[in-house]
């Protein structure tokens, strides 16, 4: 017994085959087969991840992310204008420029300048309680050495700052 | 002591020796010099345009991509001084390119430029980049070019002029801002661009870009245009102080990450024969780009606008995804385990019942050359049937059977190469710029640059016969005819090279007076070609010292197709254009793989490797290894079994990837004899015309989707991998084939494709030595390959395919083709548009292609339609004796007097094989589609306009030029000048 719809030939009476297009679909049972399997076999990872997505939602983040991603451009377009504005330039330029400052220092000598900064501030009482300081009590104190040396300090950074405002 | 011969050299104070002479840059980058080099490309060559590869020799600043390196030389590559040049060399360009590298679609580890700011360190611009006042260029479907991004190297204008020689590119030095132009300075879609590529391939930026890759290539290029310029501004403005640094870390970092979500991987072409491979990128089933490598061995960068861009049919909503079975009057999809059943009993019932004779099973010339041993094999294994054949019987089976005759195998006897350094190429009955693109490629860069000479034979004045030295245009079916009175000439004129035919040609002077009767004046009054004019080829044949012979279906496709193929060899053979570099015969095989399923035994004579079906000590190799009985008797080809349906012969058939009912010859005959079968199963991506009769159609999967090889028109052998996984419930045919034959009990234990191959390689001598880890990658081989991997890039050096080792000359003689009658009073040929592929049913899936080109028309010459009233887009009914369409008209000069022609992408009611008839060659049984005397009828009037849309590279002219022009950028005044005079 030949299946229904292929062509026969019993009683030597050929039918003849037409040109066919229309296509019965059938239900994707299979694809939902081989799914109930991938399922089973990941069965403990599917569920920490169904778990991990509560998180994710109970936060607004997911929420958050769907908007953003399901309108990159305006976001970004937002974004990137918002930078472009005359203010913000100028926060991210002087965020740069802070930022090139301090990549420029040696972190050695600034740890050990931010120490005695540090410790000046912490004996600021004891200095404060002392006379009036007259010119000779100045001319004593720069024979102070921790003085002489913060005095040399401050105007390496003057000349520096001055030959730069000269450029 | 100085080695002989060797070249000692001095690099950064340390000696070297080299045996071979190269380019300094080559040996720098040889020895592992990280040296930029931005605007060259191996296969350019220096284009001298960029200054990024500077070296100081001898005290001299020089460009090391085009100095060669010379004995005793001292050579200063990495010095500050010239480090800092090199570096003056790349600001000077970043001044034309505005790096946003993050979210450059080119950001993939292989931009030059980028690599170049990297590797010199450059962290601030010296020249701020200034866009160019000009448009960004995105008319044409493929490609986008952005003006401010290009960095004016000129590898594309290199690549347009002299590679692909399609001469639409150039730099217009002359612009204050000078940019690539296309033309003489239109936009791209309106200019003689074919869409090949070439440019987009080499452009070592973003300025020329795939569209397919625009937004999708890295994570963070999903934006468009304007927001990016947006987030390019912010980022600069703070550039001054953050240096570019930072951002090349986070550009260098995202490119690194692309490698997670985009796969490259190498494969084939599946279009014509002249296997170009590339790496086809992919991310998921998202085809972003085809990149084709210098090491591609038949094609290096080259490719077509169907091989770059017309992929679209993979991922097409049309494509089958589950088996179907003939329900009433529809298809029902089914599972892969009742449609195999239903495919193995049904088989197996027409085999019982009429013996398995009267089963015809046809391999796909588009399928792996495993999978056409696994077609053959299951007939002759399983069915003890001959009956299998491949579609090389509708094309190309005439070139081999002359081949056959002559030298003794059936292939092109050398590689594209030699075309290439051939002093003279005759093109017979080829349109090869449009049906074999890349290989014309080679022919016309040696035409334009090598002086190498060009005839062409041909009936339109296609690109081939614009650019020939000679063109000839012989009445239809008469090429036979002038070929043997130049033949007979070149004898008579005692130009023949007496030494060769002497030591290796047999038969010289029975053949010599089998052309008595190919006279010039007989020529001339038959072929319409002058006298005068075949003594000019005959001279240049004669003055020539390296000559090699191209021809295609329009030899093949006539009553006479094996003959005048055998009278091309003839030719040859008489001038002693065999068995060296730079000459032979090259059939020029139209289908990825037609050359490898006929050479893997998908014939109904011969057993893998032309192992004649009626030699018994070959049949007992294959019963000893199948164990079974071979069937002697030379089975039905794919064109005589639909005779032999009428006959009652063949009961059923079972058809793999060919569209019988659209390339068959009379499509109304075919469709009669399909559904009159009683059993058909048909295994295709498509519901094609031909599954519509079927009674199973089994889904097969693209070649993306599966890993074999094919076997190129040089008779090359090549690997494609797999890509991505097939789509639905597809199956490769290695799958399915498998499936089937373990279901009729055969137990093939086949773990995957390389065994087959092996398989194959024990039982046939010519591929004895392949084995898969041999050709692994972009590695080949061309067969013959002997049992220790030797293969042979070209044929009879020593000795022809013969046991006597000697070549035969062949005699052959003329019948009249199909001529044109008071009835049928035009002659109506056919063939490929570059644009397509035969019907289409893969290229039509393109949209880019279906705008350039969105339906097939009938070229008429400007008398003819001026004669009979015709304009273009008129419908014009053409009529033969077996059929008729309607179909526009094109007014064109490319055809000419009663010659009309008529492109095969036609489908459905105005295929070309609605008109053609059952006649063919007697020998190899291919249809003469190209004898077709017809008649035309206006049926109404169009609009005028053409049916080619504007778009259409056809109504451009080009703008050549040799290379670059280099020499105009150098003498412009700001051409800041770095190498020493």
């Amino acid at each position: 017994m030949e299946k229904k719809g292929l062509r026969k030939t019993s009683d030597g009476v050929k039918k003849m085959a037409k040109s066919i297009e229309m296509v019965e679909k059938i239900d994707e049972m299979d694809n939902l087969i081989e799914l109930t399997g991938l399922v089973s076999e990941h069965f403990g990872q599917i569920k920490e991840m169904i778990s991990l997505i509560d998180v994710v939602e109970k936060s607004g983040i997911l929420t958050l992310l769907k908007a953003v991603l399901s309108d990159p451009d305006a976001i970004l377009s937002v974004i990137s204008s918002e930078m472009l504005r005359e203010s913000n330039v100028r926060f991210l330029r002087n965020s740069s420029s802070l930022v090139a400052l301090l990549s420029h220092i040696d972190p050695d000598k600034l740890d050990s300048i931010s120490r005695n900064v540090t410790a000046s501030i912490n004996s600021l009482g004891e200095a404060a309680k002392g006379e009036n300081i007259g010119i000779l009590t100045i001319m004593q104190m720069m024979k102070d050495p921790d003085i002489a040396e913060g005095i040399r300090l401050m105007f390496g950074i003057l000349k520096g700052i001055g030959s730069a405002g000269k450029k | 002591m100085k080695e002989s011969n060797n070249i000692v050299v001095q690099i950064d104070g340390n000696d070297y020796s080299f045996e071979t002479p190269d380019t300094v840059l080559n040996k720098l980058l040889e020895l592992g010099y990280d040296i930029p080099h931005i605007c060259y490309q191996p296969n350019l060559g220096p284009l001298q345009s960029c200054d990024s590869c500077l070296v100081n020799i001898n005290g001299k600043v020089v460009r090391s991509c085009s100095t060669q390196i010379q004995d005793r030389d001292s050579i200063d590559v990495s010095s500050s001084s010239i480090n800092d040049l090199r570096t003056e060399a790349v600001q000077l360009i970043l001044h034309n390119h505005e790096l946003y590298c993050t979210v450059c679609e080119n950001n993939n580890g292989d931009c030059a430029l980028h690599n170049a700011v990297h590797d010199l360190d450059i962290t601030v611009q010296k020249y701020p980049f200034e866009p160019k006042p000009y448009d960004y260029d995105d008319s044409n479907p493929f490609y986008a070019y952005d003006p401010s991004q290009c960095i004016l190297c000129g590898r594309c204008v290199e690549a347009c002029q002299d590679i692909q020689v399609n001469e639409t590119l150039s730099i217009d030095w002359s612009l204050p801002r000078p940019r690539v132009i296309w033309d003489k300075g239109v936009p791209a879609n309106e200019s003689s661009c074919v869409s090949c590529g070439h440019c987009v391939t080499v452009c070592p930026v973003n300025a020329l870009m795939e569209k397919s890759m625009l937004r999708k290539a890295g994570y963070l290029t999903n934006i468009d245009r304007s927001t990016r310029k947006s987030m390019v501004d912010a980022v600069k403005s703070v550039e001054h102080e953050l240096t570019m640094a930072p951002v090349m870390a986070i550009s260098n970092a995202e490119s690194k990450l692309r490698k997670f979500q985009i796969k490259k991987t190498k494969t084939v072409c599946v279009y014509c024969g002249v296997g170009c491979s590339f790496e086809i990128w992919t991310k998921g089933r998202d085809i972003l780009k085809v990149q084709p490598q210098p090491e591609s061995p038949a094609n290096g960068i080259s490719t077509c606008i169907k091989g770059k861009f017309g992929w679209d049919f993979v991922n097409s909503k049309d494509r089958l995804r589950n088996p179907l079975i003939r329900n009433g009057n529809g298809f029902r999809e089914a599972s892969w385990d009742e449609a195999m059943n239903t495919v193995a009993k049904g088989l197996l019932n027409i085999k019982s019942k009429y013996g398995g004779d009267a089963i015809e099973f046809i391999a796909s010339s588009k399928g792996t050359n495993e999978e056409a041993y696994m077609v053959q094999k299951l007939a002759r294994q399983l069915f003890g049937t001959n009956n299998v054949d491949n579609s090389s019987r509708f094309c190309q089976a005439p070139a081999t059977t002359g081949l056959w005759r002559t030298v003794g195998y059936g292939g092109d006897s050398g590689s594209i190469q030699d075309i290439y350094m051939a002093d003279l190429v005759i093109a017979v009955g080829t349109n090869t710029a449009e049906s074999h693109p890349v290989l014309a490629t080679r022919v016309k860069r040696a035409h334009k640059l090598n002086g190498q000479k060009l005839i062409v034979a041909d009936l339109r004045m296609h690109e081939m016969a614009r650019r020939a030295d000679i063109f000839l245009h012989p009445k239809p079916g008469t090429d036979i005819v002038w070929l043997s009175a130049v033949t007979k000439y070149i004898l008579d004129q005692g130009w023949e090279d007496r030494e060769f035919l002497s030591e290796r040609v047999n038969g010289l002077e029975e053949y010599r007076r089998s052309l008595e009767k190919f006279t010039l004046d007989f020529a001339a009054e038959t072929s319409g070609i002058d006298q005068e004019t075949l003594k000019s080829v005959a001279e240049m044949i004669h003055k020539s010292k390296r000559v090699c012979a191209l021809w295609a279906m329009g030899v093949t496709q006539h009553q006479m197709g094996s003959d005048t193929s055998t009278a091309i060899s003839n030719l040859l053979l008489v001038t002693g254009n065999y068995g060296r570099r730079g000459t032979g015969a090259y059939p020029l095989r139209g289908h990825n793989n037609v050359q490898g399923t006929s050479d893997f035994g998908a014939m109904s004579a011969y057993l893998p490797g032309y192992q004649s079906i009626k030699d018994t000590d070959v049949r007992e190799k294959f019963e000893k290894a199948w164990h079974v009985k071979i069937n002697p008797n030379v089975g039905y080809d794919n064109n005589t079994c639909l005779e032999a349906m009428e006959y009652g012969k063949i009961k059923a058939m079972y058809v793999i990837g060919e569209e019988l009912v659209e390339t068959g010859s009379d499509s109304a005959y075919i469709r009669e004899k399909l559904s009159n079968l009683e059993f058909l199963v048909v295994q295709d991506m498509f519901l094609s015309e031909t599954a519509k009769y079927a009674d199973v159609v089994l889904p097969a999967c693209a070649s993306l989707e599966k890993e074999g090889t094919f076997t190129n028109t040089e008779r090359r052998i090549q690997r494609i991998y797999k890509a991505m996984d097939p789509l639905g419930n597809s199956r490769s045919d290695f799958a399915i084939l498998k499936d089937l034959a373990n279901k009729l009990g055969a137990n093939w234990s086949y773990k995957s494709p390389a065994e087959v191959m092996e398989e194959a390689a024990s039982l046939t001598p010519m591929f004895s030595g392949v084995r898969y880890e041999k050709i692994e990658g972009f590695k080949s081989l061309q067969w013959p390959v002997s049992q220790d991997g030797t293969d042979s890039p070209f044929l009879y050096e020593k000795s022809f395919a013969f046991p006597d080792g000697r070549a035969r000359l062949f005699r052959v003689s003329y019948t009249q083709p199909l001529t044109t009658t008071k009835t049928y009073d035009l002659q109506l040929n056919n063939g490929r548009l570059l644009e397509h592929f035969h019907e289409g049913n893969e290229t039509y899936k393109t949209e880019g292609i279906r705008e350039k080109v969105p339906g097939t028309f009938v070229e008429i010459s400007p008398t003819l339609a001026t004669d009979r009233d015709i304009s273009n887009s008129d419908l014009i009914k053409i009529t033969s004796k077996w059929g008729s369409i309607i179909v526009p008209a094109l007014v064109t000069e490319r055809v000419s007097g009663n010659e009309l022609y008529l492109p095969m992408n036609g489908q459905g009611e105005r295929g070309i094989n609605n008109l053609t008839g059952r006649i063919m060659d007697p020998t190899s049984h291919t249809p003469a589609y190209k004898e077709l005397p017809v008649r035309i009828k206006k049926v109404n009037n169009g609009d005028g306009n053409s049916p080619l849309p504007k778009g259409n590279p056809r109504f451009y002219s080009a703008n050549p030029q040799k290379g670059i022009m280099i020499e105009n950028k150098w003498k412009r005044k700001d051409y800041v000048k770095l190498v020493t005079e």
